[in-house]
């Protein structure tokens, strides 16, 4: 009976982890390179950053918002952090905490302009994601090249106990974000404004301080991703992150969370963030055409919730 | 007289239950027909066969003498059978007669006949008596009224035979209620068969030919309405007699706890009154007459213009629901899935909703949360007991109980209900009457804000009368016979 609900109210992040399963083993025969610990864990790196950041969309969705802005908030944490390091020589370690700060009060900002300015949340993003872009191209603008020096590069390349440094940052978001969206208050809150906010707010819920929470935290995402992004790629390109608002989302939808809100989870996510990192890995590995890619992942998201509706529709 | 529809010997099993146990029902031509039963009685599992929704496991169907066996919705509203659910199907935005051609506009030349299409619905409407006209825009129009648009939109498709109506009047007033049935009466005389189901029983003896009432899947008897008293019903449908529906009334008042000094807000004027521990006060009136925005105002859901509320003997001004429940306010509000409940969750994470700060240690205390849901589903009888259902599984009665498993886990000192029992079976209404009685036995003050007579009389010890937006009487003792509260709620209007 209680294996049965999990199925029943799982359906398509469990669609999408035998999917996942699938095709790694589709995978594994088809390159023998594939499945080895050195690859698994390029894998790893290369879903971390999507990763993270799909963390912080995750509860935004579950609230019923949505986060366009999420690229180009990374490209500012990326940005602010290389301007004061590289350009004004202060401390790269303090440098990035600001650029961390920083983006996390433009999440915040999000937030707020959801909240109080009333704006539907797909608009509020949509402008703060162009607005974004626009400061890191003016603060940027003057310094074509910046790169970071080589002690912060370890953040990307460095290992802990022969485990890649991205891993264990993903890992940890990972288990935070599953804390804060299960076992807190918080989190069951965010869950009950997406779901019904109406109910929550004559249950005495805070609604405005739930809400602007979930922005603020997808803000905190995004700055650990550019982070992450800043230290592999080692320069500050005014261009890092576009698009990667789209990727976050398919992401969280193949986990199978609803994007009309009050359900979802964490598992699902990183389910959905490793299907599409295996897809280009292997596809790469392959050597298939990565135009590939994009047709491939954009097939597996309308499949994956198309599965997931037909079933349940069913009588 | 040959039955227009004859079910006979049909059979549904769901997974774990067997919805309906070789039931028979007849349909007479041009007659309203009740079907009753508390929920999952099986009276929406024989509806959604008879309309295709549903296929049965074995028996037969057949109308007008021929054997059907529909596979869609289609199928059936071909056959001439239309069903009007609770939820509106209508779009609010759009005038009475695109909603009624909604989906097959009348066109000439491969363009929409405009002319055509309000000359048909103006003359539908007259025809039936609807008070509206073709080009109203559908939201400028009382819920009873839109309630009869939706009705003629399924009528005036092919000729309509049968029409099963669900709890129809779940969100009309008494008077909208009145003008419905003439509406009924109406498409009685026109030779429509209507399938009618309501938990309202005095409507019942009202409107209705005949009742056949549900119990477990099985059809217990068809009568004749006017040979049924309402605890003949009611003996019916729960299997025992009930002959003391209502719970002994709490008579130890004590001090005054809740004073409302010339209040005025939107949808209320000048609202004097007070409330003691101990007491169910109620505040009855039509539909709009106020009773809804009166308590979500004393919720902090809504803000009030001017006048004062004194909570305790402190002036008290909430302006956020957070705050009223800081104060021990709990609201059970009109519409529980809308307002009360979050449906995707569980019953059990919907009971804490309220009471996160309690179980924040400070992470959240899964198993204690469970202990809890269970501990107030065995209070309250909630079905299926299980704290990690999610709610949208239930019963409307068992929701609502959901919901004031909510207000018990958080503790308020008080309790406002807004509708309490609205379209919720009738054992799951005494349960809930019962508890309102224990909670101000327990010295709490509790306040109903209802448009039922029936539980206004029955367990408030005083009753308030509001006509739009004012106070115009206050009842209690005898005055809290149905007949007195009828009278002083009509007042003026009659």
């Amino acid at each position: 009976m209680k294996l049965d609900r999990i199925f029943r109210e799982n359906r398509q992040p469990i669609i999408a982890a035998l999917s996942l399963v699938v095709i790694v083993i589709l995978l594994s025969f088809l390159s023998e390179y594939f499945l080895t610990v050195s690859n698994l864990f390029n894998i790893g790196k290369q879903a971390s950053i999507n990763l993270i950041i799909a963390l912080g969309m995750t509860v935004v969705i579950i609230s019923a918002g949505i986060d366009l802005s999420v690229g180009s908030l990374l490209a500012l944490t990326i940005s602010v952090t290389a301007v004061l390091s590289v350009a004004n020589g202060i401390n790269i370690v303090l440098a990035s905490f600001i650029g961390i700060a920083v983006t996390i009060v433009a999440g915040t900002l999000n937030g707020i302009i959801v909240q109080y300015g009333k704006v539907p949340a797909f608009i509020a993003t949509l402008g703060t994601m162009g607005v974004a872009r626009g400061v890191v191209l003016l603060i940027s603008s003057g310094h074509p090249s910046m790169s970071f020096p080589a002690g912060f590069l370890w953040i990307a390349d460095g290992t802990i106990a022969d485990v890649p440094v991205p891993i264990l940052i993903s890992l940890l978001m990972v288990i935070a974000t599953v804390v804060l969206l299960k076992y807190t208050r918080l989190g069951r809150e965010i869950y009950a404004i997406g779901g019904n906010e109406e109910a929550a707010r004559l249950s005495g819920i805070n609604i405005p301080l739930v809400r602007i929470a979930t922005y603020s935290i997808s803000g905190f995402c995004c700055a650990l991703g550019g982070i992450v992004f800043a230290a592999r790629v080692g320069a500050a390109p005014p261009s890092a992150g576009m698009g990667y608002e789209l990727n976050a989302i398919a992401a969280v939808i193949i986990g199978g969370t609803s994007l009309s809100g009050g359900r979802g989870n964490v598992l699902g996510t990183v389910v959905g963030a490793f299907l599409m990192a295996v897809i280009s890995n292997g596809l790469n590995i392959i050597d298939v055409d990565p135009y590939w890619q994009g047709i491939v992942i954009g097939s597996i998201i309308v499949f994956a919730v198309m599965m997931s509706n037909l079933r349940s529709s069913q009588r | 007289m040959e039955s227009l529809l004859k079910v006979r010997n049909v059979s549904k099993r769901f997974p774990g239950v067997l919805a309906l146990d070789r039931v028979d029902f007849d349909l007479a031509p041009g007659e309203v027909h009740a079907l009753l039963g508390e929920n999952g009685a099986g009276k929406s599992t024989l509806v959604k066969i008879i309309t295709g929704a549903y296929r049965m496991d074995s028996g037969n169907i057949f109308v007008a003498g021929q054997e059907v066996n529909f596979h869609t919705p289609g199928d059936a509203q071909r056959a001439g059978i239309g069903v009007i659910y609770q939820e509106f199907s209508l779009v609010p935005s759009l005038t009475v007669a695109e909603n009624l051609f909604l989906g097959d506009y009348p066109t000439r030349r491969g363009l929409i006949d405009w002319k055509a299409m309000n000359a048909a619905a103006a003359t539908l409407l007259s025809r039936f008596g609807v008070n509206a006209r073709a080009d109203d825009v559908l939201s400028s129009l009382g819920v009873a009224t839109r309630q009869m648009v939706e009705i003629l939109k399924v009528l005036h498709r092919e000729d309509l035979k049968i029409l099963i109506m669900d709890e129809p009047t779940s969100s009309l007033s008494e008077g909208e209620a009145k003008t419905l049935f003439g509406f009924i009466r109406t498409l009685r005389g026109q030779g429509v068969s209507v399938i009618y189901i309501s938990h309202r029983l005095d409507e019942i003896k009202q409107i209705c030919d005949r009742v056949t009432v549900f119990r477990n899947g099985q059809k217990v008897s068809t009568e004749q309405a006017q040979d049924l008293s309402i605890s003949d019903i009611v003996t019916k449908m729960i299997g025992a007699d009930l002959a003391e529906h209502y719970p002994q009334k709490c008579t130890a008042l004590g001090e005054i706890y809740l004073n409302v000094d010339k209040l005025t807000g939107p949808g209320f004027t000048d609202v004097s009154f007070s409330a003691r521990k101990g007491e169910v006060l109620g505040i009855t009136g039509l539909v709009g007459a106020g009773k809804s925005e009166m308590v979500e105002t004393l919720f902090g859901a809504r803000r009030f213009e001017s006048g004062s509320i004194t909570l305790a003997g402190q002036d008290f001004r909430p302006k956020t629901p957070r705050q009223a429940v800081a104060k021990g306010i709990g609201l059970l509000p009109e519409s529980r899935k809308e307002q009360g409940l979050v449906l995707a969750l569980s019953c059990a994470q919907n009971v804490s909703l309220a009471s996160l700060d309690k179980i924040s240690k400070p992470f959240l205390a899964l198993g204690a949360e469970a202990d809890i849901a269970i501990d107030s589903f065995k209070r309250l009888e909630i079905r299926p007991a299980d704290p990690h259902n999610r709610v949208v599984n239930l019963s409307g009665g068992n929701q609502q109980k959901v919901v004031l498993a909510k207000w018990l886990m958080r503790d308020c000192q008080v309790l406002l209900f807004d509708e309490p029992t609205r379209g919720i079976d009738v054992g799951a209404k005494f349960q809930i009457y019962s508890m309102i009685v224990k909670l101000a036995e327990a010295g709490n003050t509790v306040i109903v804000a209802s448009s039922e007579i029936e539980e206004i009389s029955g367990i408030c010890n005083r009753a308030l009368v509001m006509r739009k937006g004012r106070l115009v009487g206050e009842l209690t003792g005898a005055g809290l016979a149905r007949e007195k509260i009828l009278e002083a709620i009509a007042g003026g209007e009659k």
